[in-house]
């Protein structure tokens, strides 16, 4: 009997201890309390903190330091991340300077992969074949080159430091302020190319490919050197209505490409905003001896002479 | 050996059991944490990004709602507090410029902006 009793003192003991161990290591003294990094922060807080950068690398045009910092929310392909948001934040009403910062930051990163400075390649990028049926070869032909990651190296503004306090887990964060939405738009700062409109119509192609499923208006537009630009506003008009869309917003297509979905039986009118021919467009019908009779779109390719 | 002898080292072994576990095996990890949580220097990076911005466009209302994104602390304290450590850790002299133009621009007597 006095055995036993021995047994389970010392269990109790050795219970005692792995509980008093659990909440020290878990809750009084965790070991990384000191080292909160902006990965870890909730989705929301990611987007504001990814619009900052954004915001800064119009302010500073230094790429290597927004790529040091987008790095931090270790984010698996950050152009295609910031292309997203920025598209989230059009969609969603937010300004239109933050959704253009992160559409050129996202341009940005996909345009230099090195840190050495980037030699512009001349040529057309994607034009596409002059023939009926295009479409499926632009997303494998037109892909910038992507480069998701930096250097730790590059970090030059984020040092390692003794924290000011014990940060705190929360699973459920307090603050009740929206982190995201209203920042005021900057003056400085314009959605418009580097290069001088008009933009003239280079070529208009039908695109009857039944694999895409919607009536497409796709615009390309590039420089004289054939290189896509981004940030070109785009408007398209018809009977009682009007939508403005932009490029570089796909970058994963190209800096230069745009697109907007259009509606059988509406005739619509499309024309770069800062000037240029408007070109009167409609839904084409094509037929496909497999697919049958299906609605498809048109490819659209401006250049500056 | 007497039973609280070995009571208390029963005790020791398991409290170093539950440490090892804590720390090494399944350490904490933190996810969805708010801004006012990261870490000093991350935290005087946003404020640098703040100042950054608020150099170009001039927009002082922006910049204060912006640092709002650090929690409810008065804007002037959070850019203290970045101009310090920022100095401490050798920031380079434009960045503490950056900093520092956007201190001196900061009232004295506001509150955080709570959006």
């Amino acid at each position: 009997m006095n055995e036993q009793r021995g047994s389970w003192y010392l269990l109790t003991g050795l219970i005692l201890g792995i509980v008093v161990g659990l909440v020290v290591a878990w809750g009084l003294l965790p070991l990384n309390a000191d080292a909160v990094t902006p990965q870890s922060l909730r989705a929301d807080y990611k987007d504001a903190y990814r619009a900052m950068i954004a915001l800064a690398y119009d302010a500073t045009q230094d790429l290597t330091r927004a790529r040091s910092r987008l790095a931090l929310l270790q984010d698996e392909d950050p152009p295609s991340v910031l292309a997203a948001q920025s598209q989230r934040y059009l969609a969603a009403g937010y300004s239109f300077d933050e959704a253009a910062s992160l559409a050129r930051l996202a341009v940005a990163l996909g345009e230099a992969p090195a840190p050495a400075p980037r030699t512009p390649t001349a040529g057309p990028t994607t034009a596409p074949a002059a023939g009926v049926t295009v479409t499926s070869t632009l997303e494998a032909s037109a892909l910038p080159p992507t480069e998701a990651t930096a250097s730790p190296a590059a970090e030059d503004a984020i040092t390692p430091a003794t924290p000011e306090g014990t940060p705190t887990v929360s699973s459920t964060p307090t603050l009740t302020f929206t982190p995201i939405p209203t920042f005021t738009p900057l003056p400085t700062r314009t959605p418009t190319p580097t290069l001088a409109p008009p933009y003239v119509l280079l070529s208009q192609n039908l695109v009857c490919d039944p694999a895409f499923g919607v009536s497409l208006i796709q615009v390309q537009v590039t420089n004289a050197a054939g290189e896509g630009v981004p940030g070109v506003e785009i408007i398209v008009q018809w009977e009682g209505g009007e939508d403005h869309f932009f490029t570089g917003l796909q970058p994963e297509i190209d800096p230069g490409y745009a697109d907007f979905e259009m509606t059988p039986e509406v005739a619509y009118t499309l024309h770069i905003a800062d000037g240029g021919e408007a070109v009167p467009l409609f839904v084409p019908e094509c037929d496909d001896p497999t697919a049958g009779r299906f609605f498809g779109g048109w490819y659209l390719t401006f250049t500056h002479p | 050996m007497s039973r609280w002898v070995r009571f208390l080292i029963a005790i020791l072994v398991g409290l170093g059991l539950g440490l090892y576990y804590g720390w090494v095996v399944s350490p904490v990890e933190f996810v969805d944490t708010v801004p006012s949580t990261l870490r000093e220097d991350f935290q005087t990076d946003i404020v640098l990004m703040v100042a950054e911005i608020y150099q170009a466009d001039g927009d002082l209302a922006a910049a204060m709602h912006r640092l709002a994104f650090l929690g409810e602390r008065p804007p002037l304290e959070v850019t203290q507090a970045a101009v310090a450590f920022a100095t401490q850790a050798g920031y380079s002299a434009r960045d503490l410029d950056t900093l520092n133009n956007l201190l001196q621009a900061l009232p004295v007597d506001v509150e955080a902006t709570t959006p």
